[in-house]
């Protein structure tokens, strides 16, 4: 297409026009600026300066004064014009100075004003004129080496001749400043425009960072170390530094709220670059100084008084000035302190595990509220309470078994949840405890007895303290717990075979018997008693019943463990009894006797003389009493004598007396604690002969930090050395003939 | 080691270390696969005041397979006890039974060695020595005369 | 008063009818009322077998012992065929 064209345009028949010519001629007559040029513009200039400087209208319109300026600088009078204008500032500048200067000495809120006054005119005056003389700026001041920009060398001027370091003007406008400032902090109002407006002078003026913040800081610093000790004193000095500590915490609170709010900008006055230089002075006289002495005067009481609020003042405060450790301290301290208090007051062992209970839930709920869930504080909670809660050994143990066992046998009107929690803040104590076998002993003890009396309140309860356990301590421990649930549950496969068999039948006794395998039970001592005839017949039927079964065993009858249920009539009422199998024995001589003396009731059923006190008591002399006892005194003797009780009623049909069977016996709790001592006495055997083994040779010392660091339950050195003397004596490990320190294994 | 063999040799020991039999001592079992046990030969025999030592290798399977038992350092003058210390008796081999412990099993050589009337070697004893398995087990043990 | 038992729930331990209870496996040297190397709980999972010559071992000793060759089906204590007694 294009190529066409081309073509066309070249035969279109016109002519090629005539080319014109275009000639340049020189200027006859070179222009020449008037004479007096420079002069009258500045005149012109120097007039509107002046009638700026001192606030009059300026006649000439500022746009011809700004091209006057311009047609200077292009005329090269640059330097000219901006030395001109900065004799004429520097004279304008010095007579402000005077007039300050004619002011008395005085760091007054006068003073503070005209200062304030002088510099706002001052950039009124700068900036009007700056605008005049821009052209000059750009095209001179700011590209010229060794000169100021119009406004900074105004600013200059400013501070070298209005507020000079170390001059009067700028010394007086800093001590008012500092002077407003301190009364502000005593809590009174002050002008915080003038104020802002003085520090933005000394910011615009370079001076704040350098000259006036640390005068500053060093009044900041006075102000607070006087309060601060003052607060600190009354707490020391106060019969209660709770109540004082705690108002020193609401007073640095506020104190950095303050200082905060004094450097917010358009709120306060003071740059936010301020703020946290004032905040730290703050805290730091006010706690750090004296962070110990606060501590020991109120620690304990705002935690005795459970003051949250305090607390997190306290931690918030602490932290920050990194004295996180010395509350630390004292939290670890007191937890430490309070604990075993609790723990070793041998009098509160009824309330021992609720009191625990509390005071975990307290300590826990200072960490991960206050504390804010602070790993170390968390580290030292779990601590102290491995510390303290192992001060008495064995105890607590058992406590918190018997706690857990009266929560399985009666809900206690809690629900699955509640009860579960409860179960778990129980766990979570039983964990810091060394010799957990102290716990397993009890507990499986009263597993024992829920199980064979029927008392416990949910079977999904105990299997899910089951499985609990079996995370707490392994299963090695619970299978043997678990072997006692399949007891139970065979006997009552067994229990339904025996009724169904033709001799059970023949029987007017519904008999029904809880086999247990040995060695997975707690072993019970041997009761001698002496069996009714009619009744060791009916155990003579299971027992054949039950060795047809199972070929080669043997049946061990346990009277102690036995319960009934006896149909009693008395002359008033008919009633169902829940009785052991010894109340039952004794019950039952009453069919054929009126009137029975202990020593009587003795030799018939051949009980144990404290064991039958005690089926005495619970029969005579308890809530529910079905026989009389004369004399009616609370100790029994020989020749005591009992008779049935012929007034005897109760509102239920059903009547429970066998609650001694659920009780444990002083001999019993002895017994279970014995059997654990033993048992440890053959760990701690083991645990010597396998280090020996191995190691051969070990002084005493050394033997016995490797013995403690296996061992899971207390020892003390004492009995250490008890059982090193008898491995010694059965010839597992003797002595060095050199060194009598030194054990050599014998092989 | 089977539990049955842990826990069984671990009773032996500590009944060997407790209350061994007469004229037995223990004298090194550093582990639960060999030990030596000391041997006296008792008064009124051919072997009174000799002491002799057996070593017991016990299999993985022990008791349910016999110890291999041999004399080591000093070997017995004894019809039935070759110079390489190996013992021609049936409890060791084919009369083993897990009842046998190891107090049992010193003892039955004790009295194998009382019994003797006559101190000297088998007779097939530089033949035997010769072939020999370094294991007694090893060998088809002929039994015929128990009661020398 | 009369008074008269409805129901009894009694306990008994079981044990296994030996004549002396110290009395240990011949096997694997535990007592009898403990259980084999094996078992971890004594009693139904860990029963006692009698032969018919009244010797008696854990089952599952006895077991072991039987499945091996050199045995020859033998009892431990006196080397004759091991019949169990009847159950």
């Amino acid at each position: 297409m294009d190529k066409g064209k081309a073509v066309d345009r070249g035969s279109n028949g016109f002519a090629p026009a005539k080319k014109p010519t275009l000639v340049i001629k020189g200027f006859k007559n070179k222009p020449k600026l008037p004479d007096d040029f420079e002069q009258t513009s500045w005149q012109k200039l120097e007039k509107a300066v002046r009638a700026i400087q001192s606030s009059q209208r300026v006649q000439d319109s500022l746009e011809e004064l700004y091209r006057t300026v311009e047609n200077l600088c292009l005329h090269k009078y640059s330097e000219t014009t901006y030395t001109r204008l900065s004799q004429e500032m520097e004279r304008q500048i010095k007579s402000v100075k005077a007039k300050l200067e004619s002011f008395p000495p005085s760091a007054s809120l006068a003073f503070l004003a005209e200062v304030r006054d002088a510099w706002t005119e001052h950039c009124r005056q700068m900036l009007l004129i700056r605008s005049l003389f821009l052209y000059l700026d750009r095209t001179y001041a700011l590209q010229t080496n060794g000169i100021h920009p119009i406004w900074e060398l105004s600013v200059d001027m400013f501070r070298t001749f209005v507020l000079t370091p170390g001059g009067a003007t700028l010394v007086g406008s800093m001590k008012g400043l500092l002077l407003q400032i301190t009364s502000e902090r005593n809590g009174n109002v002050v002008s915080r425009d003038l104020l802002r407006s003085i520090v933005q002078a000394l910011l615009d003026l370079d001076l704040y960072d350098l000259i006036f913040e640390p005068e500053l800081l060093a009044e900041t610093d006075r102000f607070y170390t006087e309060e601060g000790d003052r607060l600190t004193s009354e707490v020391t000095q106060a019969p209660d530094g709770g109540v004082a500590l705690s108002h020193l915490l609401k007073r640095v609170e506020q104190r950095v709220q303050e200082e905060s709010n004094r450097c917010t900008p358009n709120v306060g006055y003071l740059t936010p670059s301020s703020r946290r230089k004032l905040t730290q002075l703050a805290e730091a006289q006010f706690v750090k100084r004296n962070a110990r002495a606060l501590l020991d005067a109120g620690f304990d009481k705002l935690m005795d008084a459970k003051a949250t609020d305090d607390l997190t003042r306290l931690y918030t405060v602490f932290n920050r000035i990194q004295c996180q450790d010395l509350l630390r301290d004292k939290f670890t301290n007191y937890t430490k302190t309070k604990g075993s208090a609790i723990v070793t007051d041998t009098t509160r062992d009824a309330t021992l595990v609720d009191d625990l209970l509390e005071f975990k839930l307290r300590i826990d709920t200072t960490v991960s509220g206050p504390f804010r869930n602070d790993e170390s504080f968390v580290h030292a909670a779990k601590e102290s309470f491995e510390r303290f809660i192992n001060i008495r050994p064995n105890k607590p143990a058992e406590l918190v078994a018997k706690y857990i066992d009266n929560l399985m046998r009666q809900g206690k009107g809690l629900t699955d949840q509640e009860q579960e929690g409860l179960l778990d803040r129980c766990l979570s104590l039983f964990r810091f405890i060394q010799g957990k076998d102290v716990f397993e002993a009890f507990y499986k003890r009263d597993l024992a007895k829920r199980l064979l009396l029927n008392r416990s309140s949910s079977d999904d309860a105990e299997k899910s303290m089951l499985m609990k356990l079996r995370q707490e301590c392994g299963s090695q421990f619970t299978s043997k717990l678990e072997a006692m649930f399949k007891d139970i549950e065979l006997s009552k496969d067994l229990a339904t075979a025996f009724k169904a068999t033709t001799t059970a039948q023949t029987l007017d006794v519904d008999l029904s018997v809880s086999v247990l395998a040995q060695g997975v039970w707690p072993s019970y001592p041997k009761m001698e008693v002496a069996v009714p005839e009619a009744l060791a017949r009916c155990t003579k039927v299971f027992a054949d019943f039950y060795v047809g079964k199972h070929k080669g065993r043997k049946l061990d009858w346990q009277p102690a463990l036995a319960h009934c249920t006896l149909k009693a009539s008395f002359p008033k009422a008919t009633k169902e009894l829940n009785v052991s199998f010894f109340q039952t024995l004794v019950l039952l001589l009453f069919n054929e006797n009126k009137s029975l003396s202990f020593r009587e009731i003795q030799q018939a059923t051949r009980l144990e003389a404290k064991e039958l006190t005690r089926v005495m008591q619970s029969l005579a002399l308890g809530k529910v009493r079905v026989l009389n006892k004369s004399p009616k005194s609370k100790d029994v003797s020989d020749d005591h004598l009992f008779e049935v009780n012929e007034t005897f009623q109760h509102e239920l049909f059903r009547v429970k007396i066998n609650a001694i069977q659920q009780k444990e016996t002083p001999e019993e709790q002895k017994a279970t604690n014995t059997r654990v001592f033993e048992d440890r006495k053959h760990v701690v055997d083991a645990v010597i002969v396998r280090i020996m083994k191995s190691r051969k040779t070990l002084s005493h010392t050394e033997l016995t930090r490797e013995v403690f660091g296996q061992l899971k339950f207390p020892l003390d050195a004492k009995e250490l050395k008890k059982v090193i003397e008898g491995l010694i004596d059965r010839e597992f490990l003797r002595r060095d003939d050199k060194d009598a320190s030194m054990f050599v294994y014998v092989a | 080691m089977s539990n049955l063999s842990t826990k069984r040799l671990t009773k032996e020991l500590a009944e060997l270390q407790k209350k061994p039999p007469g004229g037995v001592t223990l004298e090194s079992a550093d582990n639960l696969s060999q030990w030596v046990v000391k041997v006296e030969g008792a008064k009124d025999t051919l072997y009174q005041n000799e002491v002799f030592w057996l070593r017991f290798t016990f299999p993985s399977n022990y008791p349910l397979e016999s110890p291999e038992v041999v004399f080591v350092r000093n070997i017995p003058i004894h019809p039935h006890i070759y110079s390489n210390g190996h013992i021609c008796l049936s409890i060791l081999y084919d009369h083993w039974s897990p009842a046998l412990t190891i107090s049992s099993v010193c003892l039955s050589i004790l009295s194998m060695l009382s019994s003797c009337t006559n101190k000297e070697r088998p007779p097939d004893d530089s033949r035997y020595v010769a072939h020999a398995a370094k294991s007694p087990k090893q060998t088809n043990w002929a039994f015929h005369d128990d009661t020398v | 008063m009369k008074m008269k038992i409805k129901r009894w729930q009694a306990v008994a331990v079981w044990k296994w009818d030996l004549p002396d209870e110290d009395d240990v496996c011949g096997i694997c040297r535990n007592v009898f009322d403990g259980c084999c190397p094996d078992c971890k709980s004594p009693g139904d999972d860990c029963p006692l077998i009698w032969g018919q010559c009244s010797h008696v071992f854990h089952m599952h000793c006895l077991l072991k012992w039987l499945e091996q060759e050199s045995s020859r089906g033998q009892c431990p204590m006196d080397r004759r065929p091991f019949v169990a007694a009847s159950a």
